[in-house]
């Protein structure tokens, strides 16, 4: 007689178990262009990264929506997405790869090895730029035609947010586990680094505006003695640089002891919000016009990550607990929260 | 916590110093005292003498002959096979953590001839670093003990010692053992004794591979991978010796050299891996005992000192951590009328910790004192209870104590019934880490829980049969757990999480003979309901009262083994259940069963006892993960043998 395995159990121990919980899987997706890609991070080393879809035109959020539509994991924490036509590119830091999709159905095209802890992604026609924290901190730059790593350009220490002009790719170097405080500049034309830009501790975030103004949101750091015992802080700021001359043009301090880890534009008020990361409480706006900082916050809650979307809407992403499911707030561009949802775990951002 | 003035604290000492005088000078009382106890004398305790104020029903048991079969495996292989406990393996030759009773792998006690081998700075115990072979003997006890085994047995210990008896002879051993994955283990054994003298020295080797393969569920197309940098060296050393100074003294010492060689493999999300591990650690023993008729006293020491350096060149990361412990315990057993036993005493633990994430000067003194009573009221009822107090630095822990009745020999029938506190003391990562990001918290409190359980037992013979059937409901309640969340900019570990344990243990073990023919079946149900009650989060609304992740609802394992004469076939089956891996339980990592078989022959070679054995592990080609991403292998074999050599006649009447 022929017995398969769980028939035998069942007998030997004469108990029954409960079957497997299922979740709702998502088989297919809305085709609007019109979609913000949420990256969670998930739990260090449990594999659980995720991918959240929100179309705000129809105001429906959709979680798990890589795992679902590929029917496998995505990988260990999603740092960031970055849409170049119709293609997504999923940041996998601990994982050390990229995986490419459709950008509508999500549908795995390809995926990028050979990359260490990528951070983010910018591009033009031409190629691709990923930030990387392993090997000392470099820029990959990637084939977007055949999706693989043409080459990498040498920057400083813990590479993280970017942008490309129309001559140069900036790269801020925040110094991953330790301390930098420059702005890698390289000449897109050959590639090659020409001039490295002292800004201050732990540059961070980077964005250019529509008038070519370029601001940078250095962090600032807490300076410990030799016990590791908090001494002091050096100040987070924004520091506007002038892309012609590459030098720096204004420095504004924000705060003295906190550390705010990004920023966005809000194409709504015209203005800089800057929040997010660990322990920074709320959202401030930045005046361009003033060019001072709002002392009012938009919004007193603690968030991971924060960003803004093409209707000039402000999103905070709450990460209480990296075990469980995070939150994104909707908000007005005044910080007036207009709804929340659940996401995936430890959600950190989003591009559209 | 309470702050003691140096005076108290002086005055402490000289009560500590007082009770040593004490216990010494019983020793001197007893010098006329001629009776010979020879059951002290014929086997040497493995575990101090802590285990005898447990409940037996409460423990279960691998002696040496058990074991004798299993002697090319890890603790961690026969655990799964027969104890019923959480075993979670990340990867297979991997970091292997158990737990019990809804507990972490922290606050299960892994104890060495009754000293604690959980790790310093971590509070954990890599049980893939504990070959079988080093131990004769294996004792599982669930449910938390601290007021006699001290900080960390909150859900439960596991205890481990050999057992040197006197006047054997010589008797040696080697085993030789291949396998899947180019593994490949070699081991060999002496021991002599005496009159006065029993010695044991065991050395054994093991290398691998580990280079199977499986399927990668998180890669596009979801290929068939080869398990990549995961090759593997190990190498032990352990030398026991017992000698009898006098009729009435006893010196014991004992010294366990480990050396562990691994590289890490990648998890299936990441494509490559070049970290790797190194673990040494060098453990040694050294008791004095004096026993009478009435009263035992024994003094011991051990030291303990373990090392571990991590590298990942992806990140230039060289981390290199130490750790060292002393502990000096005295105690003594006094008879006081039949079987009852009172037992008191006090140790001392001095702690380092060494490493660069560690805050320089990270030390800690502990000083504890301890008692248990054992009481036999008429032919069916015993009583235990036992107190913890100790003192941590200048601050003293939370009381713990331990109750407990027994009935027992109620036809077929026994009954127990255990109520306890316990605690667990924080890690020195907890208390002295420091970086960046992450900064430990000196004024963290120990970990606590109550603790009650409630047993049922039925055992028969019948003729040539044997049936054992028990029922263990627990009620496990866990406070104070150090939780690790943000603050400000960095991580720091709170007193913050509340975790509710309960549920049911049963076993069902059966054996008989029938004419050449011996079946032994054994089978074991756990039902764990662990759920977290309160915790630091703001935003926990979808967390209280959700089971604790990696903990399954349902485990078990049922073993049938039928002997014909030399020649023995064992089928093993386990059960892991669904296991939530997020606190919210959205997500999870499904349930498996593994099914492993195994033909062994007892037969001689050159007139010497030999064992010949092969195993089948996870037969049925199951794919499965113990932890998340973790690939693991399907069907693989092991073939090993043991050959026994005897010289002395002692042996051979045994």
């Amino acid at each position: 007689m022929k017995m398969n395995k769980y028939t035998i159990l069942l007998i030997l121990i004469g108990l029954s178990f409960g079957s497997c919980k299922k979740d709702e899987v998502i088989t297919e997706l809305p085709q609007s262009q019109n979609v913000i890609y949420i990256s969670n991070e998930g739990a260090f080393g449990f594999g659980n990264a995720s991918l959240s879809l929100y179309y705000p035109d129809e105001n429906k959020l959709i979680n798990h929506a890589f795992r679902d539509i590929n029917n496998r994991p995505l990988g260990d924490v999603l740092q960031s997405t970055h849409r170049h036509n119709n293609r997504l590119y999923l940041l996998l830091n601990a994982s050390s790869k990229i995986e490419v999709a459709d950008a509508i159905t999500l549908e795995e095209l390809d995926v990028i090895q050979n990359i260490s802890m990528p951070r983010y992604m910018v591009s033009n026609d031409l190629n691709g730029y990923v930030s990387q924290w392993g090997n000392n901190g470099s820029v990959a730059i990637i084939d977007l035609e055949l999706n693989r790593i043409m080459d990498s350009i040498a920057v400083g220490t813990g590479p993280e947010k970017m942008i490309l002009t129309d001559n140069y790719l900036m790269v801020c170097n925040s110094g991953g586990f330790g301390v930098d405080s420059s702005i890698s500049v390289i000449d897109i034309h050959n590639n090659q680094l020409i001039k490295t830009l002292v800004v201050g501790d732990i540059p961070i975030d980077i964005l250019q505006l529509q008038d070519k103004t370029i601001w940078v949101l250095c962090k600032g750091k807490i300076i410990y003695d030799a016990s590791w015992q908090v001494i002091g802080h050096s100040p987070s700021k924004l520091v506007k640089i002038s892309e012609s001359t590459l030098s720096i043009e204004k420095e504004v301090n924000l705060f003295a002891d906190q550390h705010p880890a990004q920023m966005t534009f809000n194409s709504l008020s015209s203005n800089i919000h800057v929040g997010g990361g660990f322990g920074f409480q709320g959202i401030y706006e930045f005046d361009l016009s003033t060019e001072l900082l709002n002392s009012v916050p938009l919004s007193s809650r603690s968030f991971y990550g924060i960003g803004s979307d093409m209707n000039g809407q402000l999103y905070g992403f709450e990460s209480p607990s990296f075990s469980a499911e995070g939150k994104m707030i909707r908000m007005n561009s005044q910080g007036n929260v207009l709804e929340e949802y659940q996401v995936g775990i430890g959600p950190n951002g989003m591009s559209w | 916590m309470i702050r003691l003035p140096l005076a108290a604290i002086l005055d402490r000492m000289r009560i500590f110093g007082f009770i040593i005088l004490f216990v010494l000078s019983m020793t001197n009382l007893s010098a006329q005292d001629s009776a010979q106890v020879s059951v002290l004398i014929d086997g040497v305790e493995v575990y101090g003498d802590k285990m005898q104020f447990i409940n037996a029903q409460e423990i279960q048991h691998f002696d040496a002959i058990q074991l004798s079969t299993r002697f090319s495996e890890n603790m961690d292989q026969i655990l799964k096979d027969y104890a019923g406990v959480n075993i979670k393996t990340y990867g297979y030759g991997g970091m292997s953590n158990i737990s019990m009773r809804g507990s972490n792998s922290s606050q299960i006690a892994v104890l060495w001839n009754g000293f604690n081998l959980q790790d310093l700075l971590n509070g954990g115990v890599n049980l893939s670093l504990f070959p079988v072979y080093l131990m004769d003997d294996i004792q599982v006890k669930k449910g938390g003990s601290s007021a006699l085994f001290g900080s960390g047995a909150m859900g439960g210990s596991i205890h481990l010692g050999n057992k040197l008896s006197f006047n054997k002879g010589l008797l040696m051993d080697f085993y030789g053992s291949t396998g899947s994955f180019g593994q490949f283990q070699g081991g060999s054994s002496v021991r002599f004794s005496n009159k006065k003298l029993a010695t044991l020295l065991k050395v054994y080797y093991k290398q691998a591979e580990n280079n199977f393969h499986y399927v990668n569920t998180y890669s596009i197309g979801q290929p068939t991978a080869i398990q990549d940098n995961a090759q593997q060296q190990q190498l032990g050393i352990l030398q026991e010796n017992a000698i009898l100074l006098t009729n009435h003294q006893r010196l014991n010492t004992a010294i366990w050299l480990q050396k562990n060689d691994q590289n890490l493999p990648p998890p299936m999300y990441k494509e490559t891996s070049a970290q790797h591990r190194n673990d040494e650690s060098a453990r040694g023993q050294i008791a004095w005992s004096y026993f009478s008729s009435h009263y035992k006293v024994n003094v011991r020491n051990a030291s303990l000192f373990s090392q571990m350096q991590y590298e990942d060149p992806e990140i230039n990361l060289i981390s290199e951590h130490q750790s060292f412990s002393n502990i000096s315990e005295a105690e003594a057993i006094i008879k006081l009328r039949a079987k009852d036993e009172l037992q008191f005493g006090l140790s001392y633990h001095y702690e380092k910790g060494i490493s660069n994430q560690l805050q320089q000067n990270a030390r800690r003194d502990r000083s504890a004192l301890f008692a248990a009573y054992k009481i036999f009221m008429g032919k069916h009822i015993s009583g235990n209870i036992s107190f913890r107090k100790e003192l941590v630095d200048d601050n003293f822990t939370p009381f713990t104590f331990s109750a407990g009745a027994n009935l027992y020999d109620l036809g077929a029938f026994s009954f127990n019934l255990q109520v306890s506190k316990n605690y667990r003391v924080p890690t020195f990562n907890d208390l002295f880490w420091v970086d960046g990001f992450a900064k430990g918290n000196p004024d963290l409190k120990d970990e606590s829980s109550w603790s009650e359980e409630l047993g049922l037992a039925f055992q028969n013979q019948y003729r040539k049969q044997n049936i054992s059937i028990g029922v263990t409901a627990f009620n496990t309640y866990y406070q104070n757990l150090i939780q690790w969340t943000p603050e400000q900019n960095i991580w720091t570990p709170m007193n913050q999480e509340e975790v509710w344990a309960r549920g049911i243990e049963s076993h069902l073990e059966y054996n008989t003979k029938i004419k050449k023919w011996k079946f032994d079946f054994k089978s074991r149900y756990v039902f764990t309901k662990s759920t977290i009650e309160k915790l630091s989060d703001a935003n926990s609304d979808n967390i209280i009262g959700k089971q604790l992740i990696l903990t399954p609802l349902h485990q078990g394992n049922a073993s049938l083994n039928i002997q014909f004469q030399k020649i023995y076939i064992e089928y093993i089956q386990e059960f892991t259940g669904l296991r939530y891996t997020t606190s919210s339980n959205t997500e999870f990592l499904d349930a498996y069963t593994l099914g492993s078989a195994i033909i062994g022959w007892e037969t001689s070679v050159f007139g010497q006892n030999a064992i010949l054995k092969f195993r089948i592990n996870n037969v049925w080609n199951t794919v499965y993960q113990s932890m998340p991403s973790y690939a693991m292998p399907l069907a693989h074999y092991e073939m090993s043998f043991k050959i026994t050599i005897q010289t002395s006649k002692k042996h051979e009447n045994e």
